[in-house]
């Protein structure tokens, strides 16, 4: 094989094509992207399929704008479509109070396991937020979430109570009135082994 | 939960494609959340306080609360 050098023995990033940019290339662990979704039209629910069936930690990025009749509501989380009660949830809703100069916690909710699903934040009207979420085939696969805007912060943690698969699909949605608007984005990211 | 027919965003990870499919979706139904304990405090407070001022104003009308 030919091989190049520039006279000043640098490499020029531009000249190396995006597949040869593999994580064994780096030195360091990265995040790599698997997925990047654009709405275009409103929708209810999407849906991330086809993941790798292995173990692995992801980072799920949400930006939700809300529309239909629900505009402040959470967005909750399914794996693998397993719509049976298999999964525990804890949310908290803080907001700044200048008074005290402080959050203080303005709603707790734990109600997953009746919903069979995860409730991922609750964040009024346009929602931000990263989850990292660690699939390991056999034990509860586990969600935390960290989400705001303004002077709302929500911190949410939540399992998926399945030891025997891995996750081969995510599934975000509202409750029923709550859509995406087109605008909203959703990417997925797989820490390099 | 409700089953409702709904538009669903669907990307595969594995052909890099995305599709809009329409099928039945379970979805949690909305619900207003409970308040949260400090606000309940309060509301303890408010009521023990109109409590207060109206055993004041029997035992002292010409007091104006």
């Amino acid at each position: 094989m030919a091989q190049y050098y520039y006279s000043d023995r640098q490499v020029k990033t531009e000249d190396i094509v995006d597949s040869a940019v593999t994580p064994a290339k780096l030195s360091f662990g990265t995040w790599e992207k698997i997925a990047e979704v654009n709405v275009t039209s409103q929708v209810a629910q999407v849906d991330i399929t086809n993941l790798p069936a292995e173990d692995k930690v992801l980072m799920l990025v949400l930006n939700a704008i809300n529309t239909g009749s629900l505009t402040s509501c959470a967005w909750f989380i399914r794996f693998n479509n397993d719509t049976g009660t298999n999964y525990e949830n804890t949310a908290y809703v803080l907001f700044y109070n200048p008074n005290k100069s402080a959050f203080e916690e303005l709603q707790r909710h734990d109600d997953a396991a009746d919903r069979a699903c995860i409730a991922e934040t609750y964040i009024p009207m346009t929602h931000v937020s990263h989850s990292i979420i660690y699939d390991l085939s056999s034990e509860e696969k586990t969600i935390s979430s960290y989400g705001g805007t303004g002077t709302i912060v929500t911190i949410a943690v939540g399992e998926w109570k399945n030891t025997t698969d891995n996750i081969t699909s995510i599934s975000i949605f509202g409750p029923s009135g709550l859509y995406f608007a087109p605008g909203s984005k959703i990417i997925v990211f797989r820490l390099s082994k | 939960m409700v089953i409702e027919m709904e538009k669903v965003l669907v990307y595969d990870c594995a052909k890099h494609e995305t599709r809009i499919e329409e099928r039945d979706i379970k979805l949690p139904e909305f619900e207003e959340p409970e308040p949260p304990e400090f606000q309940k405090k309060l509301e303890k407070v408010i009521q023990d306080v109109e409590k207060i001022k109206e055993i004041v104003r029997k035992l002292h009308p010409e007091i104006t609360l």
